[in-house]
């Protein structure tokens, strides 16, 4: 049986990198147009053949999301486009338009085509439309339940990505447009502001009205998933930071291996999601699996949680002669402070902040600039990309 | 010219039937009980005695709900004319049946070729409202069947499968009413909110009228008659003013999408 995939976001190519280093066999990137997400920094044609290359110099996957709802204008370029994507060797092209996957048909364009979770598909009467077109994988709905996916799969045989992992609409996608009407920035294509998460006076209450979701977590029902035959496990968040897309892909890459491997605990479970939740600095829920979610499942008074800075450095170079890491700031730390180190190659260790080296080997007690390069003596082998995090959970603290 | 014998009116209270009959020429469209979201009002099939009507599935249809929805079809009743619908996976449900089938997506159709693509399996098409008269334009004159305009209502905005009225009482342990109003705390946009059993449909508070587009060629233009007063209604079908504020959406307005730097 093959082994569910691991599908990460890649806001850019950094990203794209840090995420197959941490353990995604394919990730999903939007070009400079016909993206949703249209203000994260995307990628050039260039940058999707680079992106393209890299994974498949790898054996992993790039999926190109031309998820945008149309207009009459956009549709311009869009042939050439495609075209180019197919040239590049994309693996996929994740669609929400029925326009796009008839242009692909049409044009003998050899792409394989994802369906969105844009088209909100719940049920296998739906897939099989899409299927009938040519359309390979269903990216379901988040609203989709135990039984919808059931249902699909057994009915149509198509893959299914399931998201595992990230923000939620308050929405049904695709079908909200309170951005449009509020901001006048199109949601359906790349302009949501996120009106959902803002602030409502209600009519006959003094309290605050707020539609706001926690973030979706099925790291608990990841088995159940993979029994339903999910081919491909989907973590939300091409905006997030590279932080963020290490650690959660991290997370998930061993609790995925270990359950294939069977040695999956419910302390690696707790800790795990500790640590998500942690990451991404919100609660979360399995949502719509088993239930329809109830006002546990929301916020109600904004994110009462404060921003974490708990990345604290990215590795650029380990000297294993001189037992010495460089490291490159991304928030400030200091002598004495309890620290973790991460990686994929790398057994998780926790380390005191003692003597720290600026780049011309002064001893400083504090790094507080950005991108500061600084240098620690450690006897551990690190890895390029390996993460310094505050230690904020011990595992052995979780039963 | 007004082509007011195009109407098709969304039916909120039996009286707006004959209301309107006496004034014009129309087709009516009833929200079926447990497969539409947003309206106060539903029915059953079997309650729907109107000649020549339609049906609304306006709901994202999960695998046991579109199941039921075949069962029920299965005596699909001869008084009905038509279905407009949301979810794709009710066309094979329905494609064996000689009914007039409507494609109603929220904010989906907004291009030409997607909307011809559509075109190939069914009968017409509800345009976006979310786009601008010119852009209507180019797709009514570019569509390979006549089209459905939306021409006055309140918007639907947002569509949850959540139950956002029920989880705002439960947590505060308040009794908010249903349909209810929100107001954004700095823009002031505000908001109807209905919500039932199947989830919860917001509704921009300001009322549409978009009788500019009835001088394009059209299989209805669409009047949503939810929250809108049977007044109103009848006074836009014989062409007066409207005791509502109305906008023309974005029917002169675009949308965008890219922000500048810094923005």
């Amino acid at each position: 049986m093959e082994k569910v995939e691991l599908l990460a976001p890649a806001g850019d190519l950094e990203r794209l990198k840090l995420a197959f280093h941490y353990g995604a066999d394919a990730c999903y990137l939007g070009g400079k147009d016909f993206s949703l997400r249209a203000n994260a920094k995307n990628f050039s044609l260039e940058d999707l053949k680079g992106a393209a290359e890299y994974a498949h110099s790898l054996n992993k996957k790039v999926y190109v999301t031309v998820n945008i709802i149309f207009h009459n204008e956009d549709l311009d370029g869009l042939i050439k486009y495609l075209k180019e994507l197919e040239k590049i060797k994309i693996d996929a092209v994740i669609v929400s338009d029925l326009a796009v996957v008839n242009i692909i048909n049409e044009n003998n364009i050899n792409l394989e085509v994802h369906l969105s979770t844009q088209a909100s598909t719940l049920n296998s009467y739906a897939a099989k439309f899409w299927k009938d077109l040519g359309v390979t994988r269903i990216v379901l709905a988040r609203e989709a339940s135990r039984e919808d996916i059931k249902a699909i799969k057994e009915k149509t045989g198509l893959d299914l990505e399931v998201f595992i992992h990230g923000a939620m609409c308050t929405s049904f996608s695709g079908r909200c447009v309170l951005s449009n009407y509020a901001t006048n920035r199109d949601s359906n294509r790349g302009g949501c502001a996120q009106v959902c998460r803002w602030m409502f006076d209600i009519e006959g209450s003094d309290n605050t009205f707020m539609m706001m979701p926690k973030d979706l977590c099925m790291a608990y029902y990841l088995k159940d998933l993979i029994d339903l035959g999910a081919n491909s496990f989907k973590v939300e968040g091409r905006m997030r930071s590279v932080y963020y897309v290490a650690s959660i892909i991290m997370i998930y890459r061993e609790l995925i291996d270990k359950i294939y491997d069977n040695t999956l605990t419910d302390k690696d479970l707790k800790y795990a999601i500790a640590i998500l939740n942690r990451t991404a600095n919100r609660e979360s829920a399995p949502q719509f699996f088993d239930k329809i979610p109830t006002y546990k499942e929301q916020y109600f008074n904004g994110r009462e949680e404060q921003s974490n800075q708990d990345f604290l450095g990215i590795v650029k170079e380990y000297d294993e002669e001189k037992g010495i890491v460089t490291i490159e700031q991304r928030n400030y730390f200091k002598k004495g402070d309890i620290v973790e180190f991460i990686g994929p190659n790398l057994e998780t260790f926790t380390y005191e902040v003692n003597n720290i080296y600026d780049e011309d080997d002064n001893l400083i007690d504090i790094v507080r600039h950005p991108k500061m390069v600084v240098k620690l003596p450690i006897n551990v082998k690190l890895n390029k990309d390996d993460i310094m995090r505050l230690k904020v959970f011990d595992k052995k603290d979780f039963v | 010219m007004i082509k007011m014998s195009k109407l098709l009116v969304l039916v909120q209270n039996n009286t707006i039937i004959n209301k309107v009959k006496e004034v014009e020429k129309a087709t009516f469209l009833f929200p079926l009980e447990g497969y539409s979201v947003g309206y106060p009002v539903t029915y059953k099939l079997s309650d729907i005695e109107e000649f020549g009507c339609y049906i609304l599935v306006n709901r994202v249809l999960d695998e046991n709900s579109i199941e039921s929805l075949k069962e029920l079809f299965k005596d699909f009743p001869k008084n009905i004319k038509g279905i407009v619908f949301e979810d794709l996976g009710v066309l094979e449900l329905v494609k064996d049946l000689d009914i007039t089938k409507i494609l109603w997506q929220n904010h989906l159709n907004a291009s030409f070729l997607t909307v011809n693509g559509y075109l190939k399996y069914v009968d017409s098409v509800m345009v976006s409202t979310d786009i601008t008269e010119e852009e209507i334009s180019l797709i009514v004159s570019k569509a390979d069947k006549p089209l459905v305009l939306p021409v006055l209502g309140y918007t639907p905005v947002m569509y949850s499968r959540r139950h956002l009225l029920n989880s705002f009482n439960m947590n505060y342990e308040e009794n908010v009413s249903n349909p209810t109003t929100i107001k954004e705390e700095v823009l002031k946009d505000e908001f109807k909110v209905y919500e039932n059993e199947y989830g919860t449909q917001l509704f921009y508070n300001k009322l549409y009228d978009g009788r500019s587009l009835m001088k394009y060629n059209a299989l209805y233009y669409f009047i949503n008659t939810v929250f809108v007063s049977d007044e109103d209604v009848l006074s836009f079908i014989k062409g007066e003013e409207l005791s509502t504020d109305t906008f023309d959406g974005f029917l002169n307005k675009k949308t965008i999408y890219k922000l500048k730097d810094g923005e």
